[in-house]
């Protein structure tokens, strides 16, 4: 090899050299500058390694856990067994006893969730969203006299076996407890002050009392040990309702006073839609009444000798206020018959009167032609006639 | 029958009143012998009121409708002093030419209603052929009647009452029967009905009910 030869191969390698090292140069800045730096923190991770069980711990790990059959190991679905701890450590068992399955279960031990239906036993429905009661309910129909039923006599013996203080008798359970308690209370609350107990009969709408049934023997036979009133209810329609008084305190009233007591209760109830509230609104009203007639008669009750008297029975439809208002009633019923008969009469009337009068209207009237001799030179007339001065 | 002056009794045969000496001739001294033309109501003294006045002239026509041979007229003005309501309703009656529906009608089954308001006196003359019917008694109501009116100056009130009033009193004495269209009366005064060729009567159309055999 020449020496010219050589230098140019010496040069050559520097150069290819020296390019070498430009490409890496340039490579690194250009990772450098596109490329994020790694944290130190992920250096060292990075530098780290996770452990990892050596067959011999694992084996020693292995035998001591304790029998696949024992307590607190938690079993797969399939029930197959898990042989790697490291799966068993990464995956998490798929089902299982979990808690909120526990607390979803309304049987189970632990408290369940509150629910809506538990919340209204401490809220108003009203509060809640929820229909109320009177909103649910469709309007009753009246019961027809054809579907009405006497009580059983399994009906009137439970009545009878009810206590002396127990003024509310509702066999049947047909008012609610909330309603019940309420009414019981209120009874209660007037049997404390006033002479006339009064006790209420709750029956169902499509019952109705029979007439032989005897009512003394009801709440024990209290009612004829002192003055009481009886107010058999047909619950949700008060306009059956029935008033039983002590055969003394219904002579000494006046049957205007009873009658009125009748029918302004059942107008108070009548205010109310809700057979319920009725029922509330029919008792407050008939205890008033009856705190009023008390007052009328003196706080004394009645003597022994005139106790164990039947009740007698305040019969809404031969009162006077019921026939006030029947008066009334009828007395636009006929009033409106009469002003239609009289309108009928009136259109028949003219109606007539145009048929004559056009009947009239197509009649003519001749009249005869007598035979005549002029007066007084006039030609068609002779002075027939008349003169006044109306002055 | 009374003199329209004097009011005295006058019987058929005279031409004169006996007692005043009255008589159609001596009114034509005044009024004339002439035919005058008359509407049927003929309100000179201004004393109706245009609805009072339309609403009489319907119930005039009622009357004539009702009664095919007879009329109801009447005059209000003030007259002159010599002349009372009765001689002007007696000449009235005489020598009008009353516009009526039908010109057939004669003035011997006429009435005539003259009222003078400046003197407050009322008179009703009849044609003979109705005279009859009418005795002093009734045509003394009518008048009262009418002058009751006439005192509260409801004037078309009087007029409509002493019709009525007159239409009942011939009701009583004439002859009813249905109303039928005078054809003749049509025909001659030149009206002739618009589908008369639907009438069997008119002549048949030809050629088009056998168009072709």
């Amino acid at each position: 090899m020449t020496p010219a030869s050589h230098q140019p191969t010496a040069g050559a390698e520097l150069r290819c050299k020296s390019l070498v090292f430009a490409l890496v140069l340039w490579a690194c800045l250009s990772a450098t500058a596109e490329v994020p730096q790694p944290s130190v923190e992920k250096m060292e991770d990075r530098g780290l390694t996770l452990p990892r069980w050596s067959e011999q711990e694992l084996r020693a790990f292995r035998e001591s856990l304790p029998a696949i059959s024992g307590p607190g190991v938690l079993l797969p679905d399939n029930g197959g067994t898990i042989t790697d701890i490291n799966e068993l450590l990464r995956t998490p068992v798929p089902s299982g006893p979990r808690l909120d399955h526990l607390f979803n279960n309304p049987d189970s031990e632990i408290s369940p969730r509150l629910r809506s239906e538990d919340m209204r036993l401490f809220l108003p429905e009203s509060i809640l969203g929820l229909p109320t009661q009177s909103q649910t309910k469709n309007v009753q129909m009246p019961t027809p006299l054809s579907a009405l039923h006497p009580v059983t006599a399994e009906f009137l013996a439970a009545c009878n076996l009810a206590l002396p203080q127990e003024y509310l008798i509702d066999p049947d359970l047909l008012v609610p407890e909330m309603q019940n308690h309420d009414l019981m209370r209120f009874l209660e609350f007037h049997a404390r002050d006033a002479r006339i107990k009064l006790h209420v009969l709750i029956i169902a709408h499509d019952r109705k009392l029979t007439e032989d049934a005897d009512l003394g023997k009801i709440a024990s036979g209290s009612l004829l040990q002192t003055d009481a009133c009886l107010l058999v209810y047909p619950l949700g329609e008060p306009w059956r309702a029935r008033l039983f008084v002590s055969k003394f305190v219904h002579d000494q009233t006046s049957t205007q006073f009873l009658a009125e007591t009748v029918q302004a209760c059942l107008h108070e109830s009548m205010q109310a839609s809700d057979a319920h509230d009725q029922l509330h609104r029919y008792t407050v009203q008939l205890s008033t009444r009856l705190f009023w007639l008390q007052r009328a008669l003196g706080k004394e009750p009645t003597t022994a000798n005139e106790k164990d008297q039947a009740l007698a029975e305040i019969a809404p439809t031969a009162t006077a206020g019921n026939l006030g208002g029947v008066n009334i009633q009828s007395i636009v019923v006929w009033s409106s018959a009469v002003l239609l008969l009289l309108g009928v009469t009136g259109i028949t009337g003219r109606h007539i009167y145009r048929r004559l009068r056009l009947r009239r209207q197509n009649r003519v009237w001749i009249l005869p032609e007598p035979e005549t001799v002029p007066r007084l030179g006039g030609a068609f007339t002779g002075g027939g006639g008349g003169m006044i001065r109306y002055a | 029958m009374n003199c329209p002056r004097c009011q005295a009794t006058a019987s058929p045969p005279q031409n004169t009143c006996a007692a005043c000496g009255f008589s159609a001739t001596l009114l034509h001294g005044y009024l004339g012998n002439q035919w005058v033309r008359l509407e049927r109501i003929t309100d000179a003294a201004h004393c109706l009121r245009l609805e009072e006045m339309r609403r009489d002239e319907v119930v005039l026509d009622d009357f004539e409708r009702t009664f095919p041979q007879a009329f109801f007229a009447a005059y209000l003005g003030v007259l002159p002093n010599n002349i009372n309501v009765a001689e002007l309703g007696f000449w009235l009656l005489n020598q009008g030419a009353f516009n009526t529906h039908s010109f057939s009608r004669r003035n011997d089954f006429g009435i005539v209603l003259v009222v003078d308001p400046a003197t407050q006196t009322a008179s009703l003359t009849l044609g003979y052929a109705i005279e009859g019917y009418f005795d002093g008694g009734v045509v003394e109501r009518i008048l009262q009647t009418t002058g009751s009116h006439l005192k509260q100056g409801a004037y078309g009130a009087a007029i409509e009452n002493a019709c009525a009033r007159c239409g009942e009193q011939l009701r009583k004495h004439a002859r009813s029967m249905e109303w039928q269209p005078d054809a003749v009366t049509t025909a001659d005064m030149g009206l002739q009905p618009l589908r008369g060729g639907h009438q069997s009567s008119s002549r048949p159309l030809t050629g088009i009910s056998n168009p072709r055999p």
